[in-house]
């Protein structure tokens, strides 16, 4: 095993006279360019070894290196070995690179240092042992059905935000099952703060629950319905333009600011307008379902308790 | 906030609120306090969304805002608010125990709500009752709202900041958010209200529940017309002293089963520190290191009823409890026959250490435990010490050891001899830093309760079409048992579902369950840590 640590020592095979042997060696290894390089005096031998803090722990400081054997020529690799482990003398080369005794570690003489590893831990280690099993008792178990119960009953609060569902090619008959009905909730608004409040103090100033926008609907809009989107998607534009003059102004002063605001408002207030046609739209097809969904009302609740 | 955390966020915002809100507080919850403006733009939703997302997670307590200077509000997530939602099961079994069903409902519905005014909390925890309840029988609104004074009256529920009532003469256009006030005397004042009345029942049964949907429209319009006497008075569950609850009972427990399995009457330390912990449940701030001192006498005459212990008795649990190396128990005084406290960070500290240990027990093995125990008894050990003291073979010790550093279990202090830091010329002390293993292992806890959401989710979308199938089959049925259907046909509908799809089922029902089951018990956990690191906070 070839071994080219952080701290190689001296390694007697090297080519003599051209410096420390610590000199040349990197984070990273034994590097054959810096190595065979004419030594830059004792000023840059300083800066490098100061250049790795990590090398520090290991290494010596290489003028102290010198010093702490007693005289200025270089120890010879044997010098190494003896200081660091005693009885390594018989050892050979490979092992006597550490300057602390790795039989502290637990490594015994003679025997092989673990390959390093260089891939990440498995995804699903194997335990040792068991887990132990969960606690079980009338409590755990009352927990457990309210854990599931309060999960249900969360989907059918009128806090749940649907996510307009893209358009499914059949409409499957179950989705009138799944159909859920939930009661409108209007905020206090004197508790929240006003630029979330709707322009429009109407029945449908709550953020109720998203009608689902289905695009399938779209076939049957009008042709008004269809000036209508447009005319929204214009202004969506132009509300855009303005909230980035209004940054503008922002840094401007404090009077422009607030006329930025009104007209922000104004806009704001078109937008709830032109959301409500839309609503029609569909309060248009849902009133058409609703024929048909006595059946789904009714199995409502039989459907909480399969509930997981 | 650790990544651990915001995934953990995400997952229960996005179970219980929808995808968008997830959105929204999940970006609230990585870049901090944002404007309206700022959150619609960075996460690219449409502001009328924004604005829904924002109400839904200010309704619920886990937002809240502020006016700046320039008249800006911006919002910020409570990100530690929405993981306390896993802890929701417990709350209201903790509710339901204390104070029967009704208290359950109270809690429940103040829950799901996040805020609720109390006439509205009542009618709804009476109109639920009252269809559990058999024909003909009803709850009266009056029983109910008794509870949820006394609820208020031991701080499990208490009231929102409210927006204090301002004159109409105000000049000036209004505020652009209204500014909460909140004060200590008024938190847990019930308001006076005569609600008489008793619960509804939704529907009987039968006929009218075909035109329900249309019904109910105008019945919910009717019922806001009518003047709401506690209008604006909003109340909230008091998390803060569920957990305190939570807190005496696990230390109530670990006193059980130290002491009460050495003595000869059973249970009889933990009744006595069950009744401390009475006494001084509302004089004691739940954040505070010790409750307030108590003298014996006051003790004994606070026992439970129909309790027959002697004076004399009472007198040597105390001491034995204060003799007691773990410390739960302390003497602070000689005075009225001795004076006992409670001392809560220790009796955290305790318990955080035993769930530490148990977890490296079950982890590693019982002989890594042993080691484990050895460095948290004496502090500071070197390598060498910890083989020999722990009586274990030099090599396994060093692997065991070594395993547990890498887990972040122990920890290693150096202390060179020489400003060198020379390996061989340095002392390498194996220690516990209790402080930093249960944060990391809180950590983890996160971690897993992700993982067993992701796996619980990915399991139900898996047996999606089963499931889907399974409902529907049962609704079939229940309609058709409503319609007074024949036994046979009955059978040929259940028929449907195939055997082995059964057995998928149950399979699917066992899994899930296993899964709820470990979140919650997981969360336990949590709870012990988070309460061990906020009081260890607190002292330094």
């Amino acid at each position: 095993m070839e071994e080219y640590g952080a701290c190689q020592g001296l390694k007697s095979s090297w080519p003599s006279g051209r410096g420390l042997a610590r000199e040349w060696v990197g984070p990273t290894g034994w590097d054959r360019n810096k190595a065979l390089r004419p030594r830059g005096g004792r000023s840059a031998v300083l800066q490098r070894w100061n250049a790795y803090p990590s090398a520090r722990a290991f290494c010596l400081h290489p003028f102290l290196a010198g010093r702490h054997f007693g005289c200025t020529v270089l120890p010879k690799p044997r010098d190494l070995v003896s200081r660091t482990n005693p009885m390594a003398g018989s050892q050979g080369r490979g092992r006597a690179a550490y300057t602390f005794n790795i039989e502290a570690v637990g490594f015994g003489r003679g025997e092989k240092l673990p390959d390093v590893v260089l891939k990440p831990p498995p995804l699903f280690p194997d335990t040792d042992y068991k887990p132990v099993p969960l606690k079980a008792g009338e409590g755990e178990d009352y927990m457990l059905a309210l854990k599931q119960e309060l999960r249900e009953t969360m989907k059918r609060m009128p806090y749940y935000i649907e996510t307009p569902e893209e358009k499914q090619d059949i409409e499957r008959y179950s989705k009138r099952y799944m159909k859920v009905y939930k009661e409108e909730w209007i905020p206090d608004w004197r508790r929240l703060p006003r630029e979330m409040m709707p322009r429009k103090k109407c029945k449908k100033a709550g953020p109720k629950s998203e009608k689902v926008k289905d695009t399938g609907k779209g076939a049957s809009l009008t042709n008004t319905a269809d000036v209508l989107k447009k005319i929204e998607e214009l202004e969506k534009r132009g509300d855009g333009e303005k909230s980035d003059e209004e940054n503008e102004e922002k840094e401007g002063g404090k009077e422009k600011n607030q006329e930025g605001d009104e007209e922000d408002d104004d806009a704001a207030e078109q937008e709830e307008y032109d959301e409500e046609e839309q609503e029609e739209e569909n309060d248009y097809i849902n009133s058409y379902f609703e024929d048909g969904d006595d059946f789904g009302a009714d199995s409502d609740d039989n459907m909480d308790e399969a509930t997981y | 906030m650790t990544q651990a955390e915001i995934k953990l966020c995400s997952l229960l915002l996005q179970e219980h609120f929808g995808e968008i809100v997830e959105k929204i507080g999940v970006h609230l919850i990585r870049t901090g306090s944002q404007p309206l403006r700022v959150i619609a733009h960075d996460t690219g939703t449409s502001l009328d969304q924004v604005k829904k997302a924002l109400c839904v997670l200010i309704q619920h307590n886990l937002v809240i805002y502020q006016v700046h200077k320039r008249g800006v509000v911006e919002y910020e997530a409570q990100c530690s608010r929405v993981l306390r939602m896993l802890r929701y099961p417990r709350y209201i079994y903790t509710a339901k125990t204390l104070y029967s069903d009704t208290g359950e409902l109270i809690v429940e519905e103040l829950l799901l709500n996040g805020k609720m005014t109390m006439s509205a909390v009542v009618k709804k925890v009476a109109d639920r009752l009252t269809e559990t309840m058999e024909d003909g029988k009803t709850m009266d609104y009056a029983e109910v709202s008794n509870t949820f004074v006394r609820l208020a009256d031991t701080h499990f529920v208490q009231r929102c900041p409210w927006v204090p009532a301002t004159e109409n003469s105000d000049p000036g256009p209004p505020p652009p958010a209204p500014i909460l006030v909140i004060s200590e005397k008024d938190m847990y004042l019930v308001p006076k209200l005569s609600l008489i009345g008793k619960g509804k029942r939704r529907r009987s049964s039968d006929e009218d529940a075909a035109g329900e949907p249309k019904a109910k429209r105008p019945k919910y319009s009717t019922d806001n017309k009518e003047p709401i006497p506690d209008d604006g008075i909003y109340w909230q569950a008091n998390l803060d002293r569920f957990h305190q609850h939570f807190r005496d009972q696990a230390i109530v427990s670990a006193v059980a089963n130290r002491m009460d399995q050495f003595t000869f009457q059973t249970q009889t330390s933990s009744e006595v520190v069950r009744t401390m912990l009475r006494m001084s449940e509302i004089t004691t701030p739940s954040t505070d290191p010790f409750t307030q001192p108590l003298s014996s006498n006051e003790i004994f005459r606070s026992l439970p009823v129909g309790y027959n212990i002697s004076k004399q008795v009472l007198d040597q649990y105390l001491t034995l409890l204060a003799d007691d190396p773990l410390e739960f128990v302390g003497k602070s005084g000689d005075s009225g026959g001795g004076m006992y406290v409670i001392n809560l960070h220790k009796a955290l500290g305790s318990l955080a250490t035993a769930t530490l240990e148990s977890v490296v027990q079950e982890r590693f093995g019982s002989r890594c435990a042993r080691i484990f125990r050895l460095v948290l008894q004496k502090k500071h050990l070197e390598q060498k010490q910890v083989e020999d003291f722990a009586m274990i073979p030099a090599k396994e010790a060093k692997d065991m050891l070594y395993k547990m550093l890498s887990g972040n279990f122990i920890s290693l202090q150096e202390i060179p001899k020489t400003p060198d830091h020379a390996p061989s010329r340095t002392f390498y002390l194996y220690t516990v830093n209790i402080l930093s293993a249960a944060r990391m292992l809180l950590h983890r806890c996160y971690k897993s309760i992700a993982n067993l959401i992701e796996r619980r989710q990915f399991e139900t979308k898996e047996n999606k079409r089963l499931l889907e199938k399974s409902q529907r089959v049962e609704a079939i049925i229940a309609s058709m048992q409503a319609t007074g259907a024949e036994e046979v046909q009955l059978q040929e509908i259940e028929e449907m579902i195939t055997a082995p799809e059964r057995q998928q089922l149950e399979t699917l029902k066992r899994n899930v369950n296993k899964l709820d089951a470990s979140e919650i018990q997981v969360d336990e956990t949590i709870f012990l840590l988070e309460s061990y690191i906020e009081s260890t906070m607190k002292r330094q």
